[in-house]
């Protein structure tokens, strides 16, 4: 994982707030039944302002921009969809509030693997969350495989 | 889709069945994490970039990663902290699609857990392909409340 030391600028920023309704429902489907990321109250009463965001859920946090998308020109994605994300790493800091609005920086990292017959490039973004109070609360690195037409 | 769970709170090995998987989970998933990708649910699509069909999107195996955690390692019942992962470091072999089921195996070492991931028997998919496998670090996440 990239620490401050090492960063690549940022070529994209935004802010982002998760929905509860959206973190209490992804938790359901996906079977999470910790009450302090589906309840309300018990995230509440144990000291939160709302319920917590699945961890895994800040996938979302990428869709950062206009109309919800990361700036593809800016993060060097080719536009349409005609990638596939191939690798997740993600180091969870602090817990993240539904509810509240969190500031996503993007970054481009040097590739990761080479080129294959069938992928033209492997990307690798990485999106830093800072929560309401400052804090980075995550950082989640994605590799993407970009096809070769 | 359901989900068999094999737990014992002393065993440093434990299995997770998850499925059979459908093209409404992936609608559904696509919606919840804002992640339109019709590689997810276009099947037209999907087989013009050179898949065999429509393919699950890799956050329902990060997803499922976390509630297997959670179901072994504990913490739902009580839920007074949030949960103990700090790291999950996913790398996805192959994709998966609806109709199949995915069978996940961890062995843990302290608090580092590695995950195998391979299509189990009644899924569509040829049994035991190794779909992913995934690093899990434990531990405790800032809270300043």
């Amino acid at each position: 994982m990239t620490t401050d030391d090492d960063r690549s600028p940022v070529l994209a920023a935004g802010l982002n707030v998760i929905d509860p309704w959206l973190a209490v429902e992804y938790a359901r489907v996906l079977g999470i039944e910790n009450p302090l990321y589906t309840d309300e109250h018990a995230a509440r009463a144990a000291g939160f302002r709302d319920v917590l965001v699945p961890e895994t859920q800040l996938f979302l946090a990428s869709r950062v921009g206009e109309a919800g998308e990361a700036p593809r020109d800016a993060v060097g994605l080719p536009e349409g969809y005609n990638a596939v994300v191939t690798g997740i790493r993600t180091e969870y800091l602090r817990p993240v509030e539904a509810g509240q609005t969190f500031t996503v920086r993007v970054r481009r990292l040097p590739s990761p693997v080479a080129p294959t017959k069938r992928v033209r490039e492997f990307h690798l973004l990485q999106y830093e969350l800072t929560d309401v109070d400052g804090h980075v609360a995550t950082r989640l690195e994605l590799t993407i495989a970009e096809f070769a037409a | 889709m359901t989900t068999d769970r094999t737990e014992d709170p002393m065993s440093t090995t434990f299995t997770c069945v998850h499925g059979p998987t459908s093209t409404q989970l992936f609608v559904r998933l696509a919606t919840l994490l804002n992640d339109f990708n019709p590689a997810h649910y276009d099947l037209e699509f999907a087989q013009s970039v050179g898949l065999p069909g429509v393919i699950a999107p890799g956050t329902l195996l990060q997803g499922w990663l976390l509630a297997d955690v959670e179901a072994q390692i504990g913490g739902a019942a009580v839920g007074a902290s949030p949960h103990r992962v700090r790291e999950i470091d996913l790398r996805l072999r192959a994709s998966f699609g609806p109709g199949d089921l995915v069978e996940i195996t961890y062995e843990r070492d302290g608090d580092r857990l590695t995950a195998t991931a391979l299509l189990a028997e009644g899924s569509r998919g040829t049994a035991g392909t190794p779909v992913a496998t995934a690093t899990i670090v434990l531990g405790d996440l800032l809270v300043e409340r």
